[in-house]
C-alpha cells in the first residue's frame, strides 16, 4: 500500500536526477540534488506520519525542481513535461489513498473485513492510475488541438484572450462544485 | 465537497500561464492542461453522498476505569455504491482503544451491511458518549468527497474504582435512633456486654447471668450496649483550585476514589451518608441508608470534573442549613488553600465532628518528575510545609494524609472511631 506511492516518487526523482547529471553543471547537481533529498525526505515523513502537509511538500518540491531544471538546463520538451506532470498528479491521488488506506491495514486482524479493505484498495488504486492515464492521453491530443486553434493569429491580444479564458476554466474548475449525478427514471 | 488538491492543482495551472506571458513561451500554456484536464475528468463524475443505517451496540453501558467494553457498529448502505467509503467512529479522548479501530476503508454496494468491531477502556472516570459516526465518500481522483455525519451516540458512564476498605474503622461518632453497628454507649439491643441489673419479669431467660445470679443469689440480667446508626458527609472538593497532577492521577480523581470507598463502607454500617461536591456547582446527596444510596452517590461522583473557582466555606453554609445537626463531616480535599483550613477551623467552632481525609498533592507532583537533587530538595520543603498545616489542623479534626499511589486502606489504620483527646 505504501511501496506503490514511495516507488512512484522514486522514479520521478531518478527522473530528474538522469537529467541533472546530463545536462546540468555540478552546480546544478548539487541544488538540484539537495532539493530532492528534501523532498525524499518530506515524502518519507509524511507515509511515517501519515499526514498531508509533508506529501503536499514532497510534491511540489518534485515538481519545482524537475520545471526548473527544464526552463534552465535541458529545455522545455512538452510530452514529457506533460508526462510528469501527469504522474504527479497520480503520485497526489496514490498518496492520498495510502493515507486512508496505511492506518487501517495496520489495524484490521478480521479475514473478512481485511478483504473487503483490500479489494477496496486495489480498486482505488487502480481507478486512480487509470485516470491519470486518462488525463494523459487527453492532455496530449489537447497539445496538438490548442496550438492549430489558439495559435493562428500572432496577436498579444488574442495570445492575452487565450490566457485569461484559461484562467477562467481553471478557476470555474477550481472553485466550482463536481456537476451533478443525472437521475435515473 | 473539493479537497485541497482542487485548489493546488489550478494554481499550478495559472503558474504555468503567468510564466507563459512572462518567458512570451506558448509551450508553457500547453503545461497548464493537464492539471485542467483532470479536474474537468474528475468533476464529471461526482461522488454520491452515502445514505447509511447505522446501529451501534456496546457489550456494557456501565464499567469501571480500565474495563473493556466491545463497541459492534452495524452499518448499511441504503445509497447507491459507495466506492470509498471511510467510516470514522468519534470516540472521546478520555478513551483508549485496546482492540480493533474506530476506523475503516472500504467499498459498499448498494445494499450491503457490514460490521465494524473494536474495543474501548476509559483511562478516567465519567459519562462519555460514543458518536457521532463521520462517513465519507471519497473519489479516487483525491479531489472531491462527500461527508455524512450520522447524529448516533451510545452514553457510556465510567464508575471509579472501588478500593477495599473494608477493615478501616471509619464509622459517625454520633449516634441516632436507628439501629446499626455503633456502639452507642447506652443500653439498647446489641451484642457488647455493658452491665447487670436485677431481674424483671419479662427479661429473656437467655439474657439472665446464672454466674452472677449464683454468686449474689437473687437473679440478675445481662444488660448490653446498643448498637445504632449515624450520619455523615462526604464533602469533596473538587475546586480548580485543588486539582493538582495530571488527571486520572490528580488529586480530584484520587478524591473521587477517597469518597466513594468511605460511602461504601459507611453505608454497609448501616448508616445514613450524604455527599457534597464542590465543583463548578455545589451539588449535593441527602443522606440516605442502603444500597440504593451508593448508587445515587456513584452517579454524583461519576459526573465530578474538577471546575469552579468559589469559596470553599459556601460548604459550611450548605452543611448547616441542608444537613442533619450532629452528623460526621468527612471532608476530602488536598488542603491546598488557606481557606480550606479555616473552613475546618469554622466546622469545628459549630460543633461538627470533622474526619479529613487529604490526598497528599506533594506525593501526586513528586511522582510527575524524575529524579533530581533540586526537586529533591524542593519536595522536602513542600513536604514541612504541609506536615506542619496537618498537625496544626489535628487539633480540630482527624487527618489522614493519604499518598494516593499507596492503598488508602493503609492510609486509613490510624483512624479511630472513638473521639480523640484533645
Amino acid at each position: 500500500m505504501r511501496a506503490i506511492p514511495l516507488s512512484l516518487f522514486a522514479a520521478l526523482c531518478e527522473w530528474i536526477a538522469i537529467d541533472l547529471v546530463r545536462y546540468a553543471t555540478p552546480q546544478g547537481w548539487a541544488v538540484g540534488g539537495l532539493a530532492l533529498a528534501a523532498a525524499a525526505i518530506a515524502a518519507v515523513q509524511g507515509s511515517l506520519r501519515t499526514q498531508a502537509p509533508w506529501h503536499r511538500a514532497s510534491r511540489a518540491i518534485l515538481a519545482a525542481v524537475f520545471v526548473a531544471e527544464r526552463l534552465l538546463v535541458s529545455g522545455v520538451d512538452v510530452i514529457p513535461m506533460i508526462g510528469f506532470l501527469v504522474l504527479v498528479i497520480a503520485l497526489a491521488s496514490l498518496q492520498s489513498l495510502e493515507r486512508t488506506f496505511g492506518p487501517v491495514f495496520d489495524a484490521v486482524r478480521e479475514p473478512a473485513l481485511l478483504a473487503k479493505v483490500d479489494a477496496a484498495a486495489v480498486s482505488a488504486y487502480a481507478r486512480a492510475l487509470g485516470l491519470a492515464g486518462f488525463t494523459f492521453a487527453v492532455s496530449i491530443l489537447l497539445v496538438q488541438v490548442v496550438p492549430i486553434l489558439a495559435l493562428q493569429g500572432r496577436s498579444l491580444i488574442l495570445a492575452l484572450g487565450v490566457a485569461l479564458a484559461l484562467l477562467g476554466v481553471i478557476a470555474w474548475l477550481a472553485l466550482a462544485p463536481a456537476w451533478p449525478s443525472r437521475k435515473k427514471g | 465537497m473539493r479537497t485541497a488538491l482542487a485548489p493546488w492543482l489550478a494554481g499550478a495551472s495559472g503558474v504555468f500561464i503567468v510564466f507563459a506571458l512572462l518567458l512570451l513561451d506558448w509551450r508553457l500554456v500547453l503545461l497548464a492542461l493537464p492539471p485542467i484536464v483532470y479536474l474537468a475528468i474528475a468533476g464529471m463524475r461526482p461522488v454520491p453522498a452515502p445514505v447509511l443505517d447505522v446501529v451501534r451496540e456496546v457489550s456494557r453501558d456501565r464499567a469501571g476505569v480500565g474495563q473493556e467494553v466491545r463497541v459492534t457498529l452495524r452499518v448499511a448502505n441504503r445509497g447507491p455504491r459507495l466506492d470509498l467509503l471511510e467510516l470514522y467512529d468519534e470516540i472521546p479522548r478520555e478513551l483508549d482503544v485496546a482492540a480493533g479501530r474506530p476506523h475503516v476503508a472500504l467499498a459498499l454496494e448498494a445494499g450491503e451491511e457490514v460490521t465494524l468491531k473494536y474495543t474501548v477502556s476509559a483511562r478516567v472516570k465519567g459519562v462519555y458518549a460514543l458518536g457521532p459516526l463521520v462517513a465519507r465518500n471519497s473519489g479516487a481522483s483525491g479531489l472531491e468527497y462527500e461527508e455524512l455525519v450520522v447524529p448516533i451516540r451510545t452514553p457510556l458512564s465510567v464508575a471509579p474504582p472501588l478500593e477495599d476498605i473494608r477493615r478501616a474503622k471509619v464509622q459517625p461518632r454520633r449516634t441516632r435512633m436507628w439501629m446499626g453497628q455503633i456502639p452507642s454507649r447506652r443500653i439498647g439491643p446489641g451484642t457488647d456486654f455493658w452491665g447487670l441489673r436485677e431481674y424483671a419479669p419479662g427479661d429473656e431467660t437467655r439474657r439472665i447471668n446464672w454466674k452472677a445470679s449464683a454468686r449474689f443469689d437473687r437473679l440478675l440480667t445481662n444488660e448490653v450496649e446498643g448498637e445504632r446508626s449515624g450520619d455523615a458527609v462526604i464533602v469533596l472538593d473538587a475546586r480548580t483550585e485543588s486539582l493538582v497532577g495530571p488527571l486520572p492521577r490528580s488529586t480530584t480523581e484520587a478524591g473521587v476514589r477517597a469518597a466513594l470507598a468511605l460511602a461504601s463502607k459507611i453505608l454497609e454500617g448501616r448508616n445514613r451518608v450524604g455527599l457534597i461536591v464542590q465543583r463548578e456547582v455545589l451539588d449535593w446527596v441527602y443522606p440516605a441508608f442502603g444500597r440504593k444510596q451508593l448508587f445515587r452517590i456513584l452517579d454524583a461522583l461519576i459526573r465530578v470534573r474538577p471546575g469552579g473557582e468559589w469559596p470553599f466555606d459556601h460548604v459550611v453554609w450548605v452543611l448547616e442549613r441542608f444537613f442533619p445537626r450532629n452528623c460526621q463531616v468527612i471532608i476530602v480535599s488536598p488542603l491546598l488553600d488557606r481557606e480550606a483550613v479555616e473552613t475546618v477551623e469554622d466546622l469545628a467552632a459549630r460543633g461538627f465532628a470533622i474526619t479529613i481525609v487529604s490526598p497528599s498533592p506533594v506525593e501526586v507532583e513528586r511522582a510527575m518528575y524524575a529524579d533530581d537533587p533540586t526537586i529533591g530538595l524542593a519536595y522536602r520543603v513542600l513536604r514541612m510545609e504541609r506536615e506542619n498545616a496537618v498537625s496544626a489542623l489535628r487539633r480540630y479534626a482527624d487527618v489522614v494524609d493519604w499518598d494516593p499511589r499507596e492503598p488508602l486502606a493503609a492510609a486509613l489504620k490510624g483512624v479511630s472511631p472513638s473521639p480523640r483527646h484533645r
